[in-house]
């Protein structure tokens, strides 16, 4: 229960009505039971988390409290008020919801951004009154004591600043007038998810200064650490039921992880690598790219090697180029001691490297096609024969892949777009481990991942890497690359700045080193 | 593990680029691959044909007529033909607006090489050179440049109809080779060559699309590009190999043309621009839901075909058939779309 100490937890407000209660929320959808009975209760002036699995109703609910979905059963009150179900008017009930993609026009400036929403004036052809705006969202920014440069471009905008245009923009819709100043519930959807570490402590740190004005906070996170660190306590939902309401000071991390997945969780750590003279698969000499200036690493045969840094210090180009994606400008890179020269991705899969990109959606699967057709595109060739695809091999070989990576429900034909993120990213696991590549690169391997499916595809990659691969983990979540790796490499200035061996590795051991002034 | 509902993520939802491009992806609802697969809805469209005909049949007289039907069916196969050529660069993710000018400028020149003496063995092969260079050049602008193929293609067809009116004079030139013409028009089985053409393209492209790892990368590379791409597929060749392909087929279909009118209009190819691609896009609501498919296609052009041949002989206006294109075309792509959000909802 050791929570970094950037965040400092407050205690909850004074006891008054709650700001957000609901009681025994019930939803279905044809005849499936997504809320069995949800009950919440968020104070004001509090961060509340709210934790479960995917697939666990987080979504249903806020879902009916922005008046997308109308319940079946169950009654909300806000500050006391009895809240009309279903929600009909989102913005006049006090609730904003600021989801993990903001939606900004990166061309735009800020205040363009927060005007597009917010309302130019009165009239669609009428003049923008760009100083009224300006004055009003200045006033908006004093009261939560934080400032974002209203005539930046978006595109420059530092990722919790543009948390911050999120959460500025959900005030501003529930026009924040001095009367109702404080009556708000602002339910952050994952916003931390995509955000690098001190991107996440700043945003974390926002949401608590929003609690402070009055304010209730709901936070959705898949990110522990984060709850541990910002919290002041947490509901866990299940399968569509409340089963844990607690504070954050009286629980620990196991028994949250316990109520979210009806299980105890056995710990798991690799097996140490045990000795030196297993063969260097995976070996970088001197790299240079876009941002990395000189990358030096061996990856041995057996070994799991954590990579991070700071954001925007190179770690995460690594990815890219052994995936064939980026040039490498300089520098030499070899697989099993033979020379791998990138032209483009075929050549990193030829050779033997394997990445699992960190843009699930972007870079790592169609969501429009089936999962057994994301499957088997690499090794669709292979699964022909003179009269084309043959169809049973195809079925077969993706059903094994499915099944190993622990696809739930397995069902292939499937499209991508109607799997929960764990299992999309089950499939891409799938995917790219039927290769039986000897060299895995995983770039945030669990991002928008709940917990259970986290562990079962850390799982796979533990058991890969004792088959004999090189496996390397670039990541910024530093609780998992302490829990799986060997060692772990810290990147600052495009170049190595420490390689904690596993005996010394800690997240404060990564932090630290993380922050090593740059030479 | 229990029985549990899979909530789809907002991380789940279909890939919103998408959308804001117009070309195939963003009209791809869902996906599935081979005949034995997906809902009733893949043959709702092939039900609408046969209740369209079979009230054509029962309530207009002048259907009861092989007649009129073969020649309902023949008169179409052109478009049928560059309707199935349409969908090749569709798939990719792309558009190709050229190919109907492809088809009359390859004609056009055809036939005046052959009026100025050059044997029709040599003429063919300068015909299919010209369609050939005209997807080379589409697919390098698109491609290799990033030119969008939209424009690109707009700007193509443009030049090509120029090119036809350079090359004909500005006046439509007959007397096209008789081997030419029975190579079209001689009938088999009762049915003439152009349309089992149309046919053998569709079962072809059947073929590449749904059975071959071609069909699979056009898919791929047309949906999400990157992710082809890291998936060690070669994405800028397949997507200039369908250019190149458009470009080639579609002279191919010129001489079609050539053999089966007898003669070139240079002024033609603007009445076959909408028409092929209201086809394709319409066939991604049948067969293989969508997906640009080639029986899809065959049945929407069928479709189009009935639909408008009751309204003429019921005593409509030429007028209707651009009308009638036209709405399908809107319409198709609204479906798609629709059928798109309904999925990611929920």
């Amino acid at each position: 229960m050791s929570a970094p100490g950037t965040v400092r937890v407050e205690p909850a407000a004074v006891r008054a009505p709650d700001a957000l209660r609901v009681e025994g929320m019930v939803k279905s959808f044809g005849g499936v039971r997504a809320l069995r009975g949800v009950d919440l209760a968020v104070r004001p002036g509090e961060v509340h988390a709210l934790l479960g699995q995917n697939g666990c109703g987080k979504s249903t609910l806020v879902k009916i409290l922005t008046g997308v979905h109308a319940p079946d059963e169950g009654r909300a009150e806000f500050f006391g008020e009895p809240l009309a179900l279903p929600v009909s008017d989102p913005a006049g009930s006090g609730i904003a919801v600021v989801h993990q993609d903001i939606g900004l026009a990166d061309s735009m400036t800020v205040l363009e951004n927060l005007g597009a929403t917010g309302g130019y004036g009165t009239r669609l052809l009428a003049p923008v009154q760009t100083s009224r705006q300006r004055a009003r969202f200045g006033r908006l920014m004093d009261r939560i004591g934080f400032a974002v440069p209203l005539d930046a471009l978006v595109s420059e905008l530092a990722p919790a600043e543009r948390a911050m245009v999120g959460i500025l923009r959900a005030m501003d819709r529930l026009s924040l007038d001095e009367a109702s100043a404080g009556r708000h519930v602002f339910i952050l959807d994952e916003p931390t998810a995509a955000l690098g570490r001190e991107d996440s402590v700043r945003l974390l740190e926002l949401m608590r200064t929003v609690a402070r004005t009055g304010a209730a906070v709901v936070f959705i996170s898949h990110r522990l650490n984060e709850v541990m660190a910002a919290c002041d306590r947490l509901t866990v939902l299940r399968d569509g039921a409340t089963v844990l309401t607690a504070e954050v000071a009286s629980v620990d991390r196991h028994a949250i992880i316990a109520a979210m997945l009806g299980r105890e969780l056995e710990e798991f750590f690799p097996s140490p690598p045990d000795d030196d003279a297993r063969e260097v698969r995976l070996r970088l000499e001197g790299v240079r790219g876009e941002v990395l200036r000189d990358l030096t690493l061996t990856v041995r045969s057996r070994e799991i090697v954590g990579v991070t840094g700071l954001a925007g210090m190179g770690q995460d180009e690594l990815p890219q180029m052994l995936a064939g994606a980026h040039r490498v400008l300089a520098g030499a890179v070899e697989v099993d001691g033979a020379p791998v020269v990138f032209r483009d991705p075929a050549d990193a899969i030829r050779s033997g490297i394997a990445v699992v990109p960190g843009n699930r959606l972007r870079d790592g699967c169609w969501v429009a096609a089936s999962a057994q057709e994301n499957v088997t595109l690499p090794v669709i060739r292979s699964l022909s024969g003179r009269l084309g695809i043959r169809g049973g091999a195809e079925r077969r070989t993706a059903r094994a892949a499915l099944e190993r990576s622990g696809l739930n429900p397995l069902e292939p034909e499937r499209p991508m777009s109607s799997f929960s993120g764990g299992n999309q990213q089950k499939v891409v696991f799938a995917k790219w481990l039927q290769l039986r590549p000897g060299v895995l690169v995983l770039h945030e391997p669990t991002q928008g991942v709940d917990a259970g499916a986290a562990k079962e595809l850390l799982e796979q990659v533990v058991q890969h890497a004792t088959e004999g691969a090189a496996v390397l983990i670039v990541s910024g979540d530093h609780e998992q690359l302490v829990e799986v790796c060997h060692r772990v490499l810290v990147i600052g200035d495009g170049t190595v700045l420490a390689d904690i061996p596993r005996a010394a590795l800690t997240e404060q051991a990564l932090l630290a080193a993380s922050s090593l002034p740059m030479p | 593990m229990t029985l549990k509902s899979d909530t789809p993520t907002p991380s789940g939802a279909p890939d919103r680029r998408a959308g804001t491009r117009l070309s195939a992806e963003g009209l791809i609802p869902s996906g599935r691959s081979l005949f034995g697969s997906g809902g009733p809805q893949r043959f709702a469209l092939l039900g609408i044909l046969a209740i369209i005909l079979v009230l054509c049949l029962v309530f207009i007289p002048e259907f009861r007529s092989w007649r009129l039907i073969a020649s309902m069916i023949n008169s179409q196969s052109i478009i049928l033909l560059l309707a199935l050529v349409a969908t090749i660069v569709l798939r990719t993710g792309g558009f190709d607006l050229s190919i109907s000018q492809t088809m009359v400028g390859s004609a056009a020149l055809t036939i005046v090489l052959v009026k100025s003496g050059v044997p029709l063995a040599a003429a063919v092969p300068l015909a299919v050179l010209l369609g050939a260079a005209v997807g080379a050049l589409n697919g390098f602008l698109v491609v290799k440049i990033g030119v969008d193929s939209f424009v690109t293609t707009l700007g193509s067809y443009s030049a090509l109809a120029g090119f036809a009116y350079l090359v004909t004079d500005s006046s439509i030139v007959a007397g096209v080779p008789d081997e030419l013409v029975n190579a079209v028009r001689s009938e088999v089985l009762g049915i003439p060559l152009v349309t089992w053409y149309a046919w053998i393209l569709a079962l072809l492209l059947w073929f590449v699309y749904q059975r071959t790892p071609l069909g699979r990368y056009m898919l791929f590379v047309g949906g999400n590009p990157d992710a082809a791409r890291l998936a060690g597929i070669r994405v800028q060749a397949v997507r200039f190999g369908a250019y190149l392909a458009s470009g080639i087929l579609s002279s191919l279909v010129g001489l079609i043309f050539l053999g089966y009118f007898g003669a070139v209009d240079p002024g033609t190819g603007g009445q076959y621009m909408l028409q092929p691609l209201a086809a394709a896009f319409l066939g991604t609501t049948a067969i293989v839901i969508g997906r640009f498919n080639s029986l899809g296609t065959v049945v929407a052009l069928y479709l189009l075909i009935v639909g408008i041949t009751g309204l003429q002989v019921l005593g409509a206006q030429t007028w209707v058939t651009n009308v009638f294109y036209g709405l399908a075309l809107m319409i198709a792509v609204a479906a798609s779309k629709l059928a798109g959000r309904k999925k990611a909802l929920r």
